[in-house]
């Protein structure tokens, strides 16, 4: 799957050059990854935003080889764990073992310690387990034995869940969800695409597509340094504000999204700034990354579950019905 | 997985473009409470009538309409509810798109009738064929003969009142049918105070104003046409006139959204520009690619703050120059009429 390539030089990217290379990674990746236009802006998304995303949906829709096309094509040292009901916190983040040969205590890292950490199947380990991932992600450190260890940058977390299976699977805790920038859902392809997705598959005569390496870790850093530089209006902030709040008040929604969540919001929407070539971020950003943005940090009440209302419907109702910031700014505008 | 349980993963797959359910949301939510009224109005008046019209001797007595003279008639009668009862369940269940389409409590409530109507077709037939009162003089007699009347008539004991009815049999007696007429004035009451809510919404939502419930076209609009043409040489003046780029491009785009709203696309609080260009767009907005420039100049106007010159403003006077020739030469025909409210 990976083909070693020279690394570009970076330096200080502009917004659109940073777009422009998103663009390149995201264009590689659609060679193996067949008609998943959304969910794979979104996963770019993410890893420009600096943050972490959790891909949910049914098997078989190509939810690991999405996280593994990703690593490839930035160029990203890879890990993957696989989530196992026995699995332990230390077999996630390392653990100290006695070397004979110096008599000393030795940590050894876990496979945390890497760059793009492929979380397969989270929900099928324990919360404890789960909960070994939090502080890496929250902080991109670990800490054992009472020391604290650097993660790799960038760190990125892409875990992968199965909503369908409630047999021997772990509901993640809600301070882990939380630290999710944004929830992926793939969905099945349309008839034509999985047509093409077959014949792609025909044609190239191996079980999987090699991806070229267009990135590297420290480009990936400076493309989120560009989405740092993407400017956002205080009436955006102020939209943004409204619909967090709004999921707090909403009569279906029994604990609204916390301030993290408007943190995200305002992040995604710089990156898909980014990603249209702007160095501004506009209310249809905002609106585009509402839903993975907040949905799965609000708790609904228990009896819409009955009546399968979920987080998405609650949040795109919510995004229809917050006013938008107005035409014309409140403060007069100069070029 | 997930707080809000995504265990109908498969359901959300598998529906239709959200923006479509939302729509169809929105028009169901429009008409419901017309819909409910209007259902209320009938189902109250007519239990009203029933009450009023009530038999003295009992709900379940047998008695004749003013048709039931006739067996033949009668026997139609209920073959005829058996058929129309039928007819019905079968029309209703030959819709499962539309109640597919529908949310969870409608849903329910969609097979509820269903079910009311599957029994409700063999029961009523049933039950006109039981209460009816079928004599041994055959069809010929009408309502009013009188040996009828004496059949149908409980036998009365010996008129000797003052020797046979015991004090305290009169006084339950007599409280029992004042209690009865009570209740059943309360039930009046609440029965007229439900139709008479009823009819209150309907008639608030059938007097509502007539542009809420149907938006204006293009082609329909001659005089707001000609003000749709100022509002955008008013753009074109700010456009000209202002010596800032960037607010001349904002006022291009205000004047441009005011003409819209003067044609009947008023933009809704929660739409950001593309929203409000895309329901323009599918309206049957003349000049489409010039109304995107303009928004997306509107938007580099609006929310960034780097340098914005001359070539943005010509940009915006030259699409705001397109849209007023395709307002003047006149409107494309819609395609689709959505979302044009």
């Amino acid at each position: 799957m990976t083909s070693p390539q020279p690394t570009p030089h970076h330096d200080t990217l502009t917004p659109r050059q940073a777009g422009e290379r998103a663009a390149a990674v995201l264009d590689e990746i659609r060679t193996a990854v067949v008609g998943k236009a959304e969910p794979l802006a979104l996963v770019m998304l993410g890893v420009l935003a600096g943050g972490h995303v959790l891909i949910e949906d049914l098997p078989g829709l190509g939810k690991t080889l999405l996280a593994r096309s990703f690593a490839t094509t930035l160029g990203l040292d890879f890990r993957r764990i696989q989530f196992t009901p026995d699995l332990l916190p230390s077999d996630v983040t390392g653990a100290p073992f006695y070397d004979q040969r110096t008599a000393d205590m030795v940590f050894r890292p876990g496979p945390v310690f890497t760059h793009l950490l492929l979380a397969d199947e989270i929900n099928r380990t324990p919360p404890k387990t789960q909960a070994a991932l939090l502080e890496a992600m929250a902080e991109s450190q670990v800490t054992v034995d009472g020391s604290t260890r650097p993660l790799p940058e960038p760190f990125v977390v892409v875990a992968t869940a199965n909503p369908i299976e409630y047999e021997g699977t772990y509901t993640l805790p809600e301070a882990q969800l939380d630290r999710f920038l944004l929830r992926v859902r793939m969905g099945y392809l349309t008839a034509s695409e999985e047509t093409g997705m077959l014949r792609a598959r025909v044609d190239r005569a191996a079980p999987e597509a090699v991806l070229r390496t267009l990135s590297d870790p420290g480009e990936v850093l400076a493309m989120r340094a560009a989405v740092e530089r993407v400017e956002v209006d205080d009436d955006l902030l102020e939209y943004v504000v409204a619909l967090v709040r709004a999921t707090r008040a909403h009569p279906h929604i029994q604990v609204g999204s916390s301030p993290r969540g408007g943190l995200a919001l305002v992040q995604l929407a710089r990156a898909r700034a980014v990603l249209d070539l702007r160095d501004y971020a506009t209310p249809e950003d905002v609106k585009s990354v509402a839903v993975p943005a907040l949905a799965h940090r609000v708790t609904l009440k228990p009896e819409l579950w009955v009546r399968q209302i979920d987080g998405d419907d609650v949040i795109r109702e919510i995004v229809q019905s917050v006013p938008a910031p107005q035409t014309l700014p409140r403060t007069p505008v100069a070029s | 997985m997930g707080r809000e349980r995504t265990a109908d993963g498969r359901r959300r797959h598998g529906t239709a473009d959200p923006a479509q359910a939302a729509d169809r949301r929105q028009r169901h939510s429009t008409v419901g409470p017309a819909q409910a009224a209007l259902a209320v109005l009938m189902v109250g008046g007519t239990a009203l009538a029933a009450l009023l019209l009530h038999p003295d001797n009992g709900l379940s007595a047998k008695g004749r309409g003013p048709l039931g003279g006739n067996a033949v008639l009668v026997v139609g009668l209920a073959l005829l509810s058996l058929l129309v009862g039928l007819g019905l369940y079968e029309k209703f269940r030959d819709q499962p798109d539309t109640v597919r389409e529908l949310d969870s409590p409608r849903q329910r409530m969609a097979h509820g009738i269903s079910r009311v109507l599957r029994v409700g077709a063999w029961v009523v037939p049933l039950l006109i064929l039981v209460l009816h009162r079928f004599d041994s003089y055959g069809s010929n007699h009408g309502p009013d003969d009188q040996p009828d009347r004496e059949s149908s008539s409980p036998p009365l004991p010996p008129q000797d009142p003052a020797s046979t009815r015991a004090p305290a049999e009169h006084a339950a007696h007599t409280l029992y049918f004042g209690l009865s007429r009570i209740l059943l004035i309360l039930a009046v009451a609440l029965l007229v105070v439900v139709v008479v809510v009823a009819a209150l919404r309907l008639w608030r939502y059938l007097t509502r104003p007539q542009a809420l419930a149907a938006p204006a076209t293009y082609e329909t609009l001659d005089d707001e046409q000609e003000r749709l043409v100022q509002a955008v040489d008013s753009g074109r003046r700010a456009l000209l006139d202002g010596a800032d780029a960037r607010a001349a491009v904002i006022a291009c785009y205000a004047a441009m959204e005011q003409s819209l709203a003067d044609s009947g696309l008023t933009r809704r609080a929660s739409d950001s520009p593309q929203d409000l260009l895309e329901r323009a767009v599918a309206g049957g907005l003349p000049n489409g690619a010039a109304a995107t420039t303009l928004t997306t100049l509107f938007r580099e106007a609006r929310y960034s703050t780097h340098p914005m010159d001359g070539s943005h403003r010509d940009l915006a006077a030259a699409a705001l120059a397109e849209i007023a020739d395709g307002l003047r030469s006149g409107p494309s025909r819609p395609e689709a009429r959505t979302g044009t409210s």
